[in-house]
């Protein structure tokens, strides 16, 4: 298999339901990155010290380090866990009265690809320091995030299918909106549900479960 | 002449970052290794050390891919064509040792850079596929029906990203790989008999 290095996978989740003790440290971790994100929106990545992350969340820079630590590389990798997570909650509030899978992967793609899109700190990065952000998405960086979605994709689509067909359904759809983030135009509009059925019923189909699947 | 000059820059651009990573390569660099002059490189790219590092990754972006397309040719079809494709790109981007050393040591600048390059690769590999798309339809093995530019924008995008990260698929493997092609880039398109 191909494999081109880029970032060591993030730490994956811990399994089963969380603590209260798990609770708390889960949303301190989510307040500081949306606080990095903010941060990053407002002045760019390359100006934002741990000291404006700090204060934007209203913490000690201590408590960053403790709880997300390795700097600025650590953050990033907290920053998109937790934008992923936030993508996956929408999906699973826009998939809610689908009648098919197509129809709940055709809504996955739009609002990720929407949520993307209206990320004014990922669009920054994206525009300015695309370097930053690139190593999360591209070679074998990609692979935590696609374990991440694999992870997921029952949330979104276990009633329809297997959570194995799920996983392929949720790759599926971060192949496709990142395809698309990374290089944008053409003649898909992502953000257009209509041009995502389109997409959807052409080319997404439910195949058996192979020897492959679940690799 | 000209073009002729431009490729021995890229190409002493290129050793010299094999040599000393992105970073560290000047223009004094690349022209005594191209065996031209500081005025010969501005000449010729008036962005300066920027523009030439830059095009020179493009260059060589080219060149990958170009290696794909004559690889694969003779394929009979698009189906083999994707197939063939993969073993040629999976095959050089393993071996292609500067890209490795790029992407462990400047990972940001060469991605940085990479990313304006596939912008421009991927409107070639959408071109290439459109062209194949329509002489399948003609061939009657794809769906008269299909949108070609959707179809091929996205196939495009697609086999760019499985070619940076397969996932869980072994592209080395004929079996998987020939069921990848067949799920994810063909089952949708091809005339059902």
């Amino acid at each position: 298999m191909t494999s081109v290095k880029v970032l060591e996978p993030s730490n994956s989740a811990a399994s089963g339901a969380p603590t209260s003790t798990q609770r708390d440290a889960s949303d301190l971790t989510a307040k500081i990155c949306q606080a990095f994100l903010v941060c990053i929106a407002g002045k760019g990545l390359g100006s934002t010290s741990i000291d404006d992350v700090a204060s934007e969340a209203g913490c000690a820079r201590a408590t960053i380090y403790r709880v997300i630590p390795g700097g600025r590389t650590g953050l990033l990798i907290a920053a998109v866990d937790h934008s992923l997570g936030v993508i996956v909650d929408a999906c699973a509030t826009a998939v809610e009265g689908s009648a098919t899978i197509h129809e709940a992967v055709a809504r996955s793609v739009r609002t990720a690809a929407s949520t993307l899109s209206d990320s004014a700190a990922l669009q920054r990065l994206l525009a300015e320091e695309p370097g930053a952000i690139l190593p999360f998405l591209s070679f074998d960086g990609l692979t935590p995030v696609l374990h991440r979605v694999a992870q997921w994709s029952p949330k979104l689509f276990g009633r329809f299918v297997t959570d194995a067909q799920a996983g392929d359904a949720g790759e599926w759809v971060a192949r496709v909106v990142l395809g698309h983030l990374r290089t944008p135009g053409g003649p898909i509009d992502l953000t257009d549900l209509d041009h995502c059925r389109r997409l959807v019923d052409t080319f997404f189909i439910i195949t058996p479960e192979s020897p492959h699947t679940n690799l | 002449m000209s073009l002729g000059t431009r490729d021995r820059i890229f190409a002493a651009a290129l050793a010299c970052i094999d040599a000393d990573g992105l970073a560290a390569t000047s223009v004094e660099d690349i022209a005594r290794r191209a065996g031209v002059g500081r005025a010969t490189i501005y000449r010729h790219f008036s962005g300066g050390r920027e523009q030439v590092l830059s095009e020179t990754i493009t260059w060589e972006v080219g060149r990958f891919f170009a290696s794909i397309e004559e690889a694969i040719a003779d394929a009979p079809d698009l189906t083999a064509k994707i197939d063939g494709a993969f073993v040629a790109g999976g095959g050089a981007l393993a071996d292609h040792a500067l890209l490795h050393r790029l992407l462990r040591t400047e990972p940001e600048a060469v991605l940085g850079e990479l990313a304006v390059a596939t912008d421009l690769v991927l409107e070639v590999i959408v071109a290439y596929i459109s062209t194949e798309l329509e002489h399948e339809v003609l061939a009657g093995r794809v769906r008269a029906d299909l949108d070609p530019l959707m179809a091929a924008d996205h196939l495009g995008r697609l086999f760019l990203s499985y070619l940076g990260n397969p996932g869980r698929w072994d592209l080395t493997d004929r079996v998987q790989r020939a069921e990848l092609v067949r799920t994810r880039f063909m089952a949708g398109i091809l005339v059902r008999t």
